[in-house]
């Protein structure tokens, strides 16, 4: 679905060159989950920022990020806007300040729809129809309404183009069955209501039904979970394990909590320092881990059964991506580094199927 | 600091122009007979003798003898000197109006937002009247009853400006009152006096420094103004606004009286808005970077 | 509390404050200045003091007891009538219409104050109008422009424009105008612009159309210009546009930089960044996004902006001779007309606080946030 091929990010800043990413090497699948995981720092955003070439002015960004067969690097602001209106959605960490204060959720959701609504037309005439058909077969409504519902639209295809009304209703009546789907309550209430007047975690339900409405092929959410309570957290990581058997997207999850991984993602891939040192299913990285940053994240996880066990941590700090540590980034503080490490750097190896690892103990 | 000072080029030229006219105010008195503003001399009125500039006026009365840079006024001054004794006259004035806006400002404000409910209240009613009209009117209202002093132009232009520095110091310290440092401060015990002078106001002073030094150029305009339109103690007085009255009537026949003191007042005026801007952005964009 | 009952609650709040604003303009002006100036629009040459420590009393400024007129004027105690009572016998008069006479007709004698201050009223109007629609259409592209462009030639550009307009004064900047379009730019001899008045004095055509212009809406040049009189609207245009310019160069600076900081700052926010990755295009970011958030602290200022023009009009006036109430202003502080001042001071602050008001409302209109 998606591959990115050693993506090299750097920030020009006053204090210096900052090199992000230094060779990033994911890949995305079909309908699967990947986590992104990592310290902050780690560069797990700037890779989420980079694949929806929303990177700020002062970063340049090397490398192939392949969607679609197209290296998105080297589209043109224009074509990759709409590569972000069609393909590519994003759900930012802190709904608070993500959600434009001003504009009701129900009109942030359908903007995107009604702005382009020439793109989007027969997607939602279409979707619209997929759903009254659902909304039969399940009995949900009245089927002589249904049956009114679909004759209007069939008038709206016959008739060409759909007009701003009609496209306003029908973005609505869309965006209603996704914060059905996202599991807010009064969807019709929710839809004329203002930012502040949900609480945290509805507000990034919402969010999620921004990105989703549009249909993407991938979905990157940065951190979704970070800014909630612990109990909301756990109920929005459920949500998005119940959505990805409904929509048809492929997620990367980008998050610096190993638990969150744990709960929802089919394959991890572990980023240090801008690079992706470790890649693996999700019980494959757990029972069997082989980079020794991420044997140290494991180790370092406080667990209640081993309560007897001094807690590990990894000695020393993240390092300086201005003035970075040459050849393998993690060398300083790895426990295992022998004399290579500090001038190559490793390649990804395959060490199993599906297990790939950024270091030189394995080739 | 000193890097990003000297990295913006609106701060440095701000400065340059602010601490140079400072100097100039202090100075003066040496480089020109203070008194020399009341000495008339009728024989050399209007006249411009300055080689470099040509005015397209006709008839322009070339002045014999001494040279005057600038031209003379309407009672045979010259200009230049006056414009030189009118600087710290009008900078004196300024600053004390400002300062001592800030001094009522700061008393108000910090009462009406450390006290809250009624006296918050009462204040900020006051400032609402204060509000209902435009500084210069009311500047005018009072020196009508007043009389036209300097005093008394100094007391009308203050009454005019308290009113911004309540208000702006009164949100300022009910955002400060808040944060959780202050909080802190009172559960163990600390009077809220000294919170709010050793801690509180500290914290806010930087907008209210940027906010000073961008007055010290608008109570000039504001006062100057006053001056021009007529209120001023005496038509010979050296300020600058006065100065611009002198040539009202010979707009056409010597408008250098006009174009040179206006001139230094966008000059000065210039100068400390600059280095209220540089200020304001190199205390802000620190946070950010 | 609902928006309708907000605004009533300022109207309130406005009566509370015309209340003492005429309170305290009429104790400075009766009590700090000797009584015999409220006596003088009514004062002609040859009167007898007998005759004026009747009219005195009549006015309800003396007391009945006061035996002569010298002893009023030198201030014998219990010759002045209480100020007190004075203000509202005064108040009582003003709020049946009454606004006694003023002398700023001068030598032409006195008139009622109302009448001259009507008179007058609309030609300030107009200016003030003109230069507020000036200030708003130039300052909002300039500083959108200047926030988008953060940094390169526009912005540069319009950031020493407004900081040199904002350092200007306003009448040095009007006969600087003057100048510069009579002396430099004259075409034939004349200047480009007039220099005075609200016609220029040879406009022959439109003091000869007789009954001029119909009171519309009560501003001559609209009006002129709706009942088609073209030689005065053009007249009286053209001698609006160097007043209008000079009054609007402040107002249309500060605004220019509040505009672009507030832009800057709305660019800068995370909503924006959603907004892109929803895939809009970066005209609906700016305009509708930025720009919504950016003119929130832009309305807020504009109560400033508006008493900025109130005040600056005066000095336009003067420098121009426009015959507006800002010019009679000046006069009228010069020979302390208590009448016109009071009626020019407590006209002022309605127009203030009632723009104040509109501007938090349409505010609160515009931020959801804010529901009283």
């Amino acid at each position: 679905m998606l591959e990115v091929e050693d993506l090299r990010v750097v920030f020009h800043t006053y204090a210096g060159e900052v090199k992000a990413l230094d060779g990033v090497n994911l890949t995305l699948n079909r309908r699967e989950i990947l986590g992104l995981v990592g310290e902050s720092g780690c560069g797990k955003s700037v890779t989420a920022l980079a694949i929806a070439g929303l990177l700020p002015e002062n970063a340049s960004a090397n490398g192939q990020i392949i969607l679609g067969g197209r290296n998105l690097l080297a589209l043109s602001r224009e074509e990759m806007r709409q590569a972000r209106l069609k393909d590519i959605a994003v759900v930012f960490q802190d709904p608070t300040t993500y959600l434009n204060p001003v504009f009701q959720i129900g009109f942030q959701i359908t903007e995107a729809l009604i702005s382009d609504r020439q793109i989007y037309e027969r997607q939602m005439i279409n979707q619209r129809l997929q759903e009254l058909e659902e909304d039969q077969r399940r009995g949900d409504r009245d089927s002589q309404q249904i049956e009114m519902d679909r004759a209007k639209l069939q008038h709206s295809v016959e008739s060409g183009k759909l007009s701003r009304g009609e496209a306003k209703g029908l973005a609505r009546q869309i965006a209603l069955e996704y914060l059905k789907l996202v599991q807010l309550p009064e969807p019709e209430r929710i839809f004329k209501m203002y930012p502040f007047e949900l609480s945290g975690g509805m507000r990034q339900r919402a969010m999620i039904a921004m990105a989703l409405v549009r249909r993407p092929k991938v979905l990157l959410a940065d951190e979704i979970s970070t800014a909630l309570d612990v109990t909301v957290q756990a109920q929005i990581l459920a949500l998005l394990r119940e959505l990805r058997d409904r929509i048809d997207a492929s997620i990367i999850l980008v998050t610096h909590d190993l638990a969150v991984v744990s709960e929802v993602c089919d394959r991890v891939a572990v980023m240090y320092a801008g690079n992706v040192v470790e890649v693996a299913e999700l019980r494959e990285l757990f029972a069997n881990p082989l980079h020794p940053y991420t044997q140290g994240l494991m180790a370092a996880v406080p667990r209640p059964d081993r309560s007897s066990v001094k807690l590990q941590s990894i000695k020393g700090s993240v390092p300086d991506l201005i003035y970075p540590p040459t050849g393998c980034r993690f060398h300083p503080r790895c426990p295992k580094a022998f004399a290579s490490c500090p001038s190559t750097k490793p390649p990804l190896i395959a060490v199993q199927k599906e297990h790939g690892v950024e270091c030189l103990l394995y080739g | 600091m000193y890097f990003l000072f000297k990295q913006n080029p609106v701060v440095v030229a701000g400065s340059v122009i602010a601490v140079g006219s400072l100097l100039l105010a202090l100075l003066s008195r040496f480089i020109v007979d203070p008194n020399l503003w009341q000495v008339e001399n009728l024989g050399q009125r209007l006249c411009w003798n300055n080689p470099a500039f040509s005015w397209p006026v006709s008839n322009v009365y070339n002045c014999s003898g001494a040279s005057y840079p600038l031209g003379t006024d309407s009672y045979g001054r010259n200009v230049l000197q006056m414009i030189i004794l009118a600087i710290p006259l009008d900078l004196e004035i300024s600053l004390t109006i400002v300062i001592l806006a800030t001094i009522v400002g700061v008393a108000l404000g910090s009462l009406a937002a450390y006290a809250g409910g009624k006296i918050d209240e009462l204040i900020l009613r006051i400032t609402d009247v204060f509000f209902a009209l435009p500084a210069l009117v009311l500047a005018i209202v009072v020196m009508v009853v007043l009389g036209r002093t300097l005093q008394n132009l100094t007391i009308a232009v203050l009454i005019t400006w308290w009113p911004y520095y309540v208000r702006l110091i009164r949100s300022q310290v009910l955002s400060e009152k808040e944060r959780p440092y202050v909080e802190a401060l009172r559960s163990t015990g600390a009077s809220p006096l000294r919170i709010l002078f050793l801690h509180i106001l500290p914290n806010t002073i930087y907008p209210v420094i940027v906010q000073m030094t961008l007055d010290i150029g608008g109570v000039i305009l504001t006062f100057s103004a006053l001056m021009f339109l007529g209120f001023s103690p005496n038509p010979l007085l050296p300020e600058l606004g006065n100065l611009v009255t002198d040539g009202i009537s010979y707009v056409f026949t010597a408008p250098w009286l006009i174009i040179f003191p206006g001139l230094t007042i966008v000059i000065i005026v210039l100068g400390f808005n600059l280095l209220g801007d540089g200020i304001r952005d190199i205390l802000d964009p620190r946070l950010r970077r | 509390m609902k928006l309708y009952e907000y605004a009533i609650r300022r109207m309130f709040l406005l009566v509370f404050i015309l209340l003492v604003i005429s309170l305290i303009v009429f104790y400075m002006a009766r009590g700090a200045l000797p009584p015999e100036y409220s006596l003088a629009p009514y004062i002609t040459p040859r009167m007898t003091d007998s005759q004026k420590l009747n009219l005195a009393q009549s006015l309800g400024v003396a007391t009945a007891v006061c035996p002569s007129y010298q002893a009023f004027t030198s201030h014998l105690p219990g010759c002045e009538a209480p100020l007190w009572g004075q203000y509202v016998d005064w108040l009582e008069l003003v709020l049946k219409g009454d606004w006694g006479y003023s002398q700023l007709p001068g030598l032409q004698g006195t008139a009622k104050t109302w009448d001259v201050f009507s008179a007058r009223f609309p030609y300030t109007a107009q200016i003030a109008i003109v230069s507020a629609i000036l200030t708003f259409l130039i300052a909002f592209p300039m500083g959108i422009i200047s926030a988008t462009h953060n940094n390169k030639l526009p912005d540069h550009a319009s950031r020493i424009t407004a900081l040199v307009g904002y350092s200007l004064p306003t009448y040095w900047f009007g006969y600087m105008l003057q100048i510069i379009f009579v002396l430099y730019l004259a075409i034939q001899g004349k200047g480009l612009f007039p220099s005075s008045g609200a016609l220029s004095t040879d406009c022959a055509i439109c003091f000869s159309s007789p009954g001029v212009i119909p009171a519309i809406t009560g501003l001559p040049l609209l009006d002129s210009l709706l009942s088609g009189n073209m030689p005065y609207f053009w007249d009286g245009f053209v001698s609006l546009i160097l007043p209008a310019l000079t009054l609007s160069l402040g107002t249309m600076a500060a605004l220019t930089r509040i505009v672009r900081s507030s832009m800057m700052e709305a660019l800068r926010q995370d909503y924006i960044l959603l907004a892109r990755s929803k895939g809009l295009r970066e005209r609906i970011v700016v305009y509708r996004h930025a720009l919504r958030n950016a003119m929130l602290p832009a309305i807020t200022v504009s109560g400033l902006i508006f008493a900025g023009l109130l005040g600056g009009v005066v000095l336009v006036e003067t420098v121009f001779a426009y015959p507006g109430i800002g010019q009679a202003i000046v006069s009228a502080s010069l020979v302390v007309d208590i009448n016109f001042l009071e009626l020019y001071v407590l006209v002022t602050a309605v127009i203030l606080v009632v723009s104040n008001l509109c501007v938090d409302m349409i505010y609160a209109v515009l931020d959801p946030r804010i529901r009283y």
